[in-house]
């Protein structure tokens, strides 16, 4: 167990607590994506077909993605100093979603200290 | 950032093709209900104009990130590489990158935040050129306006400095969803 001190960005006060985080730091516990990928479907909506254009009842196709993500220590992982992630805290867990990825799947369902959240870029 | 939870109800979000104000679709699997990313509502279904709960997020330079947070867990795709995605600033006005993009102009970028009653957008230009933290009234609310040029974030505390739910995005895409939302100028006299 490691303990760090919130440096003071979101304050002791805030409802997203940073006090301590457990964590074992290992690939090896990265869990599976065991529901993906799916068949994608469809939805008929009144929605855009592309940028710009105007919206009209169309169907839409909709892509399974992530349900369970994998994560890794900070260590473990290479990214650039200037490459954009998505942060958030809750109850004290803290995770990084890269924009690389979020940008495949725009949409990922995570569970976070026990809540369940849809990063979305 | 959503919470996928209303009440007790949970749902499960896939990705759709289709725009709102050019802003992707996001579906559940639970009702089939579709809803709008940026807007954080069910636009069709049997959830239609159910608000999903934001919850403050932040997005930043890893860097930055890693910075404060040393013990932050980061998400990883085995086997997908991805393509990092990075901001560069290019001449304002100049058209945005065709997607798959691996860059995105800082120019237009800047911070959105919502009330009931009241928007406003906060350009990353002015936010330079501004005192930080800023406190600005917004109705009734006071809030602090956080910015840091390196990390290419900012984001937003009430007066007690917990953080809020705001949204980094483009200044067109703001205001596609928040037509009447102000944009903030710093005084150039201050």
């Amino acid at each position: 167990m490691r303990t760090t001190k919130n440096h003071g960005l979101w304050s002791a006060g805030a409802a997203l607590v940073l006090a301590t985080t457990t964590f074992q730091g290992s690939l090896a516990e990265s869990r599976q994506l065991d529901q993906w990928p799916r068949r994608s479907r469809t939805v008929r909506v009144n929605a855009q077909p592309r940028p710009g254009a105007a919206a009209r009842e169309i169907d839409i196709k909709v892509h399974p993605v992530p349900t369970d993500i994998a994560s890794a220590a900070a260590h473990e992982v290479r990214l650039a100093d200037n490459e954009l992630v998505l942060g958030v805290v809750v109850k004290g867990d803290v995770i990084a979603y890269p924009i690389r990825y979020l940008a495949m799947y725009e949409v990922v369902d995570d569970t976070v200290g026990g809540l369940p959240i849809a990063p979305t870029w | 950032m959503y919470a996928r939870r209303i009440e007790d109800r949970e749902f499960t979000f896939d990705f759709a093709e289709g725009l709102i104000n050019d802003n992707l679709l996001i579906v559940d699997r639970e009702t089939g209900s579709v809803w709008s990313q940026l807007d954080g509502k069910a636009i069709s279904g049997p959830m239609l104009g159910a608000p999903l709960p934001v919850i403050p997020a932040m997005q930043s330079t890893w860097k930055f990130w890693q910075t404060f947070y040393p013990e932050t867990r980061v998400m990883v795709v085995e086997g997908e590489e991805g393509s990092p995605y990075l901001y560069r600033n290019r001449k304002p006005g100049a058209p945005r990158p065709a997607k798959p993009a691996t860059s995105h102009d800082t120019s237009f970028l800047g911070l959105g935040f919502a009330t009931q009653d009241q928007a406003i957008f906060f350009p990353f230009s002015e936010l330079d050129k501004s005192p930080i933290p800023m406190r600005v009234t917004l109705g009734e609310q006071p809030i602090d306006v956080h910015y840091d040029k390196e990390g290419l974030t900012a984001w937003v505390t009430g007066p007690d400095r917990k953080v809020l739910p705001a949204v980094l995005t483009y200044r067109s895409g703001w205001l596609d969803f928040h037509p009447q939302s102000i944009v903030y100028v710093e005084d150039p006299r201050r």
